[in-house]
């Protein structure tokens, strides 16, 4: 049987993460057309960008237009994935994307989904053991990491793991083509670990605060005055129901795990999209800069839009009513 | 990043319960009972608070950062703009004791002179001899030896001696590729003198005084391969130029020839009426067919004027200023480039991209900078545009260059100034782009004046800024080493003379500073390694650095007090219109509900899913980098959270019977959600002001760290992001763990306060 409840959600979710979209593009806009050199200006000042990409471009982006028509122009380029050609490099942006986005999407997503999971595990295990050397100790190491600044925890780990011990190396990519997975691994790991700790600390503190409230509940006393095992109670009675507010703070855990993506792929020279991004946005390159911004946000939306599906079909209440 | 973290705490549910007096609805504020009550309720919460061993660990902290704040001059020992002195970063081989030059060297009153920056002259392998002069007719030349002390490091002024040269010379130019002889200036004559005694070789004497003169950087004058010199000098309407050809005993010819030759601007139909605002530049490339002009720079436009080389056979029988190649207006270029304005800077418009004597490929482009921050690069042999440029960066507003200079590696370096800082640029001139985006360029504390230097050995440039210090900068435009002026005094002229030795690299290369002060003529030598950035410890000067230096000799714990200060200014400012901004939004929102509600809470979700540090990190790059924009970015970014909160809690006070007594009661909307909705959301508001300060203290570091802070504040990401940019990241821990730490820790006390805080707002989330 259809349900068409959770139908109906779903649809509701991707209209909402549609609409999201179009209003960070307006937004990024905006705040482009008010960067201090004009678009025709940083065409025109690089010769690596031939005549025929420089008519190009302005055919593509409609410079030479008004600002309404150019917003749509933008708006049309950006949802058809059609970003032009870069202003300092006299590339395709595309091209400077296509392999980057899969390592972005690996540490982001990687970085994601073990820090949810650790950090869920984790954190239901100290907030059922309150008040033990454990929870102490989890708690605190958590609280540090949480207050840390990304790049800081990323430059001492760099410090002690690549330059102190050697045990990785300096740069976050192997330097040779082809990749084999495991230099791609033994390169990538300190990024990835670090973005790990610092997302699972977020998630670890809410957690176990979501977990002490659960187990504050009459049917947890229940549960466990009926002799069910603890084991049993811990997974299946309160740590179930703990998950509830920290899947709800997932979007931002999403979000926060990209920003420390961003900065991190800086710390490291991972040659990834946040990389990209933050050096087209220091050149004023406005073609890579508005093109590695949509990636970055639609990668957040889209995980989001995953999560809250995901959510659709976990959560009854929504498969019934809504 | 700001906001992120209000979420963590699921305290929305909780709330603080009305207080009973709320129900007496007409009274007029009465300001002894209101505060009795808050002391009252602030009691209560204390008594609460205090049972968090958390929450007293973070007030605990918070007050210490907040007193090193107060008392960060007292406590400081060093100012904030304090540099350690050059005996402490400075590790000298050898300083050579001071000169006075008065007794030694039989001048009676050298501060009655005016005397030149030092002129070095530098051998095959190294610095021989270094040369002072004056205006009234000394020149000190001092022979300079690296082998005299032990070990062959270090130097020694060996010997002096005092020459005669004539008076009131303005200028004395080594102008041959080897240092053969210098041409100096005085008045409306030029001479020609030996460089080893000062013997007046030639004397000219020209019909004008000049002004400008064509020697360029690194003091190469041009010289082409076949071993002439070419010269050229100016003053507002008067342009000459001076070839001096050598003996061709090929020819039979055993002595040199000069030919002179002099024009004024109005000879030419195109420059009639302007005036020369800068230096005339020459490119040689005599191989090349019309290869050699001058090109000289007009208030309205650059002029290019031919050299007439008048040969036969081998010989050269003439060399007279020719006519005009090309002449491109300012305004043909501002047409061309569709500009507002190209007005050039004066005394330094023009520069070429390749200027070495022996290179002439690659001369191909004259640059101009411009007063409209522009640079603008024309085609040498036509004058035909070639690119413009801006220069822009985002963490570089403004940036006004004010001078460039060719150099050896195929770059252009731009000196300017951004605000209050000068900068210098490693620029493409290719593309008139900084070379390698956001790493190629430096800023220096003040405008750099004068030339800048290059070393061939060890791919340094070093600057002089108007602070009378010395930078010296990788090839990379990072910094390798500073060093101040040593004597001091008003009329200190400072000059950087060399490296002893060629072939020696980088920091651990020798440098050689040499200073003349008012009073007494100081000539000073100094060799040696610079050190900085400093580990912590005790220092030749005894001076105590706890946490070591930075790597101009700053004073990291004297930096991280004074940074205390701007952190909590900020943390506390971004907090306050963020939690205000959330709360009203939030009250409004649950308050009228509706389509009210729908589009605040819309926006409140758009910003809670947004990756926020990528978006603000563009907020930054487009409002430039300021403490002011910084606030209010982390405000922007950070109030979604706060009125999510608000709004559920609005939601359930609503319905209370209080409200609907104050509406029964007559009381507008806005009474209602001022006096006794927002009343009872101030502890959330509070709460949730003291997470985002927390926050607010991480977002800066990081905004800092990635090139978009204010460059004139101190701040604890500042000094990180300083660090990332001098390249010390990896060897100066001293430097990399306190900042964090301080960062860290801040931070943790605020969010340690929000946490026992919560749990005074949010009774269920007490230990049972």
């Amino acid at each position: 049987m259809v349900n068409w409840n959770l139908i109906r959600y779903i649809v509701g979710r991707i209209i909402q993460t549609f609409i999201t979209l179009l209003i960070i593009l307006t937004v990024t806009f905006i705040l482009f057309e008010m960067l201090p050199a004009t678009p025709i200006d940083l065409l025109s000042q690089n010769p690596l960008i031939k005549p025929s990409q420089k008519e190009y471009m302005i055919e593509l982006f409609g410079f030479d237009r008004p600002p309404f028509e150019r917003y749509l122009i933008y708006m049309r380029n950006m949802l058809t994935f059609d970003f032009g050609i870069s202003y300092t490099q006299g590339v395709s942006v595309n091209d400077l994307l296509a392999e980057r986005i899969p390592r972005t999407l690996f540490l982001f997503g990687m970085a994601v989904v073990i820090s949810y999971v650790v950090g869920i595990l984790v954190g239901a295990y100290i907030g059922w053991r309150r008040g033990g050397i454990a929870d102490g100790s989890a708690v605190l190491t958590s609280l540090l990491f949480y207050n840390m600044p990304s790049f800081w925890i990323g430059l001492i780990f760099l410090f002690i793991f690549s330059f102190q011990l050697g045990w990785f190396p300096l740069t976050a990519w192997p330097q040779v083509y082809p990749y084999r997975w495991w230099e791609v691994v033994h390169h990538t790991f300190l990024p990835l670990i670090t973005l790990v700790l610092l997302s699972l600390a977020g998630t670890i503190l809410l957690m176990r605060t979501s977990m002490l409230e659960t187990i504050g509940e009459n049917y947890i006393l229940t549960a466990v005055a009926k002799g069910i095992p603890e084991r049993s109670v811990l997974f299946k009675h309160a740590a179930r129901n703990a998950t509830l507010p920290v899947a709800t703070a997932f979007v931002i855990s999403l979000a926060f795990a990209m920003g420390g993506a961003v900065v991190l792929e800086q710390v490291f020279s991972f040659p990834g999209v946040g990389l990209l991004y933050i050096d087209s946005l220091t050149s004023l390159d406005f073609p890579t800069a508005s093109a590695t911004l949509y990636i970055l946000a639609l990668m957040v939306l889209i995980g989001n839009l995953f999560a809250d599906i995901l959510y659709g079909f976990l959560d009854p209440r929504i498969r019934v009513t809504e | 990043m700001s906001g992120t973290k209000n979420d963590g705490m699921p305290g929305a549910a909780g709330m603080m319960e009305p207080d009973e007096e709320e129900t007496e609805l007409l009274t007029v504020p009465n300001w002894k009972r209101t505060l009795s009550r808050w002391r009252r309720s602030f009691s209560r919460g204390w008594k609460l608070y205090k049972q968090s061993k958390a929450g007293l660990t973070g007030l605990t902290i918070m007050f210490i950062f907040v007193f090193m704040a107060v008392f960060a001059p007292w406590i400081a020992p060093y100012d904030l703009d304090f540099l350690a002195p050059q005996e402490d970063v400075f590790l000298a081989d050898n300083v050579h004791e001071v000169i006075e030059a008065n007794a030694t060297l039989g001048l009676d009153d050298p501060a009655s002179e005016l005397w030149y920056p030092p002129v070095g002259y530098r051998g095959d392998q190294r610095l021989e001899e270094v040369i002072i002069y004056s205006d009234g007719g000394h020149a000190l030349k001092f022979v300079v030896d690296d082998k005299a002390i032990e070990g062959g490091r270090g130097l020694q002024i060996l010997s002096n001696s005092t020459h005669v040269i004539p008076q009131n010379i303005t200028i004395l130019l080594p102008t041959t590729f080897r240092n053969e002889h210098f041409t100096a200036f005085a008045g409306d004559t030029m001479y020609e003198l030996t460089f080893d005694t000062f013997i007046v070789r030639a004397e000219v004497s020209l019909d004008f005084e000049p002004i400008w003169y064509s020697n360029l950087w690194n003091r190469w004058s041009p010289q082409n391969s076949e071993g002439e010199y070419l010269h050229s000098f100016a003053n507002e309407t008067t342009l000459a130029m001076c070839a001096r050809i050598p003996p061709n005993p090929a020819y039979g010819e055993f002595r040199e020839k000069r030919f002179y030759d002099i024009v004024t601007m109005d000879d030419f139909n195109e420059t009639n009426g302007t005036t020369i605002i800068g230096e005339p530049i020459i490119l040689n490339i005599p191989l090349v067919e019309n290869g050699s002009m001058i090109v000289v720079p007009t208030t309205e436009g650059i002029a290019a004027i031919y050299l007439d080389y008048n040969k036969t056979g081998g010989r050269v029988r003439n060399v007279a200023i020719g006519e005009m190649l090309w002449y491109v207006t300012y305004e043909e270029i501002r047409d061309f480039w569709d500009r507002d304005s190209v007005e050039p800077i004066p005394n330094r418009p023009i520069s070429i991209a390749k200027e070495h004597p022996s290179e002439p490929i690659g001369k191909d482009r004259i640059i101009l900078a411009t007063d409209s921050q522009f640079l603008y690069s024309v085609l040498r042999i036509n004058g035909t545009n070639n690119w413009t440029s801006t220069l822009v960066t985002s963490s570089m507003r403004e940036p006004r260059p004010m001078g460039i200079w060719p150099t050896f590696r195929g770059n252009l370096v731009v000196t300017g100034t951004t605000g209050e800082l000068g900068f210098i640029a490693s620029v493409d001139p290719e593309t008139g782009s900084i070379r390698g985006n956001r790493t190629w360029y430096n800023m220096t504390g003040a405008p750099i004046v004068g030339r800048p230097d290059y070393i061939f050995s060890s791919r340094n440039y070093i600057f002089m800024t108007e602070a009378q210090q010395i930078v010296i900068l990788k090839e990379t435009m990072q910094l390798d080493a500073t060093f101040q002026a040593v004597g001091g005094g008003t009329h200190t002229t400072i000059s950087y003379v060399g490296n002893i030795v060629n072939n020696v690299g980088s920091a651990q290369g020798n440098y050689y500073s040499m200073v003349t002060v008012d009073a007494v003529l100081w000539v000073q030598s100094v060799s040696g390694t610079y050190t900085a950035p400093l580990p912590p410890g005790v220092y030749t000067s005894g001076n105590r650095y706890i946490l070591g230096t930075d790597v101009f000799g700053g004073d990291i714990f004297t930096q991280l007090l004074y940074a205390t200060r701007t952190e909590l200014v900020v943390g506390l400012v971004a907090a306050v219109i963020s939690a205000g901004l959330g709360t009203i939004v939030g009250l409004i929102s649950g308050y009228y509900g509706g389509w009210v509600d729908t589009i605040l809470m819309r926006l409140t979700d758009i910003f809670l899913t947004l990756p926020i540090l990528v978006v603000a990190l563009l907020l930054a790059a487009v409002l430039g980098p300021s403490i002011g924009n910084i606030i209010l970015i982390i405000a922007i970014f950070s109030w979604a959270g706060v009125a999510r909160v608000i709004r559920a809690q609005t939601l359930s006070l609503k319905n209370r019977a209080f409200i609907d007594a104050a509406r029964v009661s007559g009381a507008s909307n806005r009474t209602i959600i001022l006096r006794h909705l927002g009343p009872n959301v101030l502890p959330l508001t509070f709460l949730y002001m003291v997470f985002t300060i927390s926050a607010a203290i991480i977002t800066e570091a990081i905004l800092a760290f990635l090139g978009m802070g204010d460059p004139t504040a101190t701040t604890w990401g500042m000094m990180l992001q300083f660090l990332q940019i001098s390249g010390n990241t990896l060897t100066a821990p001293w430097w990399l763990l306190p900042p964090g730490l301080a960062i860290t820790l801040l931070s943790l006390a605020f969010y340690l306060i929000g946490r026992a805080f919560d749990e005074v707002v949010n009774p269920r989330l007490r230990a049972r």
